[in-house]
């Protein structure tokens, strides 16, 4: 049975917010409605600053409180791990959207902003309406691409390829050889997000590193050696 | 399993209706529902045994007319007094076989008004102290804590109001599936006033008539809970219907604690009404021994409440309460901080995040997010 999930390595993240368009497109996501969002954190105090992207989307979990939450079953979990709202079956409640620890449901109610009427050629066959109006709607990792094989949007779009899509329990799956390439290499291991709410979920995160040592996989001459590196950094002087 | 223990159900009351007979002015006790606890031979059953009985007859017929433990009160227009005390005479009569004694009796004697609504409130209590506990675990969820200092900037005379409303408008009401489906909204209507009827109606007969006599059908006393029941009835068997027919009740998850929930409530309703259906039929050896079984289903339903379906008569409410609240806080246009957040309402769930990944980086200190960089 495959597992579905996204790794996605804040190391790699530049926070472009090429996912937030991609997956906008892709989905056709009507106005103020992102499935996949970059968080720009920034932290500390000067000078100890510090600048995260942590790009955010439905974490599709085993113990789902959004699904456990719905009055009207409109939430499902299939078999391979991949959670939906069922845009027929959903009457617009909201307790989901308060019930997800993530806050990724997406629920507007009496919405104004809405797709333009059919008249142009242009909303007749680019726009894509997946969605329905005033109902509850979140990320489904692009269970229609997933279902042809394809990665989601969010994961092509990428340009730092910081995103990564792949079946847990397939050991020669991209995501599975990542997550043991990165343990041997960086020894860093993925996380979940807010482990503390039991919600058990797929989608899981590499921290960024602080001390970047580049590999250089066997090549012993000159570019990234890790003495190089070091002496470049005392150099600037940096502490 | 719903339906044969159904058939069961029914197949036993034809066959007691069919055993029973006619009044005959010789044995009226045979008749009566008093049967139904001190068995056909007198010799006791949930009730003490009667024959032989060494009470006086004005004891005897003011124990009849007032009560008494689990008996009911019962009036003249039931049973006459010239049937009480040949009744009376009847019992007294009966050979006392000590062999016939039941074990019920030892169980039975036990039981009391008292005793009874003990074992009801300490489900109760059970229940109350894990729906409290699974509460938390969704306002855990919902990040309430979070919210509160933007709740606090916003006026808590206001929060309140939008709580309040909420769980009337969302909670009672169910406006979201009035809007959306109203024959749904009608049949979800059945099962929450039907069950709002019977709790109202149990609360009411607690204070108005105590030692539960018999009420004529047009007492709103009775009519009160005939028609919540019928309610609930009818919405148990629209519900099971759709659970047999819908292809997608399965959400992968929840499943198996649906069917436990709605599985009770069906034994509840069938045994409430065999019970209702029997006495008024007169089958009266089988009456005690189904309202036991009906007062078992409840507890049960009450007990398991908080983990099945059952959970979801107060968690929805509370859930919906909280999506009202964040509405208004992001309505109400509060200065969070930042100017605007793309689809808002979920800020406070952001910095959790926020927070959380930076303690995985092992990094502390303020935090600052911002939106639309």
């Amino acid at each position: 049975m495959a597992r579905y999930s996204m790794l996605i390595d804040l190391t790699r993240c530049i926070g472009c917010d090429a996912c937030t368009l991609a997956c906008k497109q892709e989905n056709g996501t009507p106005y103020d409605t992102f499935f996949a969002r970059v968080l720009n954190v920034e932290s500390g105090k000067y000078p100890n600053v510090k600048r995260i992207y942590v790009p955010v989307l439905c974490n599709h979990c085993d113990d789902p409180a959004c699904l456990k939450s719905c009055p009207n079953k409109a939430i499902v979990r299939r078999q391979d791990g991949i959670v939906l709202v069922d845009q027929e079956r959903c009457k617009g409640t909201g307790a989901c959207v308060s019930a997800c620890p993530y806050g990724n449901i997406i629920l507007h109610r009496n919405e104004e902003e809405w797709y333009l009427d059919e008249t142009e050629r242009y909303e007749k066959e680019f726009v894509k309406k997946r969605l329905k109006q005033n109902v509850a709607r979140k990320c489904t990792y692009c269970a229609h691409r997933v279902d042809q094989g394809l990665n989601p949007a969010c994961v092509v779009a990428c340009p730092t390829t910081a995103r990564i899509f792949g079946d847990l329990d397939d050991p020669n799956s991209e995501v599975s050889i990542y997550i043991q390439e990165q343990a041997e290499q960086t020894g860093r291991k993925p996380f979940h997000l807010l482990e503390e709410a039991g919600t058990q979920p797929a989608g899981c995160y590499l921290a960024t590193m602080a001390e970047q040592v580049p590999h250089t996989m066997g090549q012993t001459d000159g570019i990234g050696e890790a003495k190089d590196y070091e002496s470049r950094r005392t150099a600037r002087g940096r502490k | 399993m719903n339906f044969k223990t159904l058939l069961i159900f029914l197949i036993v009351g034809i066959a007691a209706i069919g055993n029973s007979q006619g009044p005959t002015r010789k044995d009226i006790f045979g008749t009566t529902s008093c049967i139904g606890c001190h068995g056909q031979s007198a010799m006791g059953g949930l009730g003490p045994p009667l024959a032989q009985a060494k009470l006086k007859l004005k004891d005897f017929s003011s124990i009849v007319r007032t009560g008494k433990g689990m008996m009911p009160a019962i009036k003249e227009g039931e049973l006459n007094d010239a049937d009480l005390a040949s009744i009376y005479t009847e019992v007294q009569a009966k050979p006392w076989v000590p062999d016939e004694i039941p074990i019920a009796y030892k169980v039975g004697q036990f039981l009391s008004p008292k005793s009874v609504s003990h074992i009801f409130l300490a489900a109760f209590l059970f229940a109350a102290i894990f729906a409290i506990r699974g509460l938390s675990y969704w306002l855990k969820c919902a990040a309430v804590k979070d919210l509160l200092p933007a709740v606090g900037q916003m006026g808590w005379f206001k929060a309140v109001g939008t709580i309040l409303k909420s769980l009337v408008v969302d909670g009672i009401c169910v406006a979201s599936l009035y809007q959306a489906d109203k024959k749904r909204w009608l049949l979800h209507g059945l099962l929450l006033y039907g069950m709002c009827g019977l709790i109202l109606s149990d609360v009411l007969i607690a204070i108005f008539n105590p030692q539960r006599g018999q009420l004529p059908m047009t007492n709103p006393l009775k009519l009160l809970p005939v028609l919540s029941g019928l309610a609930i009835a009818l919405g148990v068997v629209y519900v099971m219907y759709r659970y047999k027919k819908d292809d997608y009740i399965d959400n992968g998850v929840t499943l198996g604690k649906d069917f436990l929930f709605l599985n009770l409530l069906v034994h509840v309703v069938v045994s409430g009404f065999l019970v209702v259906t029997l006495k008024r039929f007169g089958v009266n050896d089988w009456v005690m021994t189904i309202y036991m079984y009906h007062l078992a289903a409840v507890f049960f339903l009450i007990v398991t409440g908080p983990f099945t379906r059952f959970q979801h008569m107060y968690v929805v409410p509370a859930l919906a309460a909280v999506t009202r609240l964040t509405e208004a806080v992001v309505a109400s246009g509060v200065d969070l901080g930042f100017e605007r957040e793309p689809s808002p309402g979920r800020h406070h769930k952001s910095t959790k995040i926020a927070a959380d990944v930076l303690k995985h980086l092992g990094e502390e200190g303020p935090i600052v997010m911002r939106y639309y960089p």
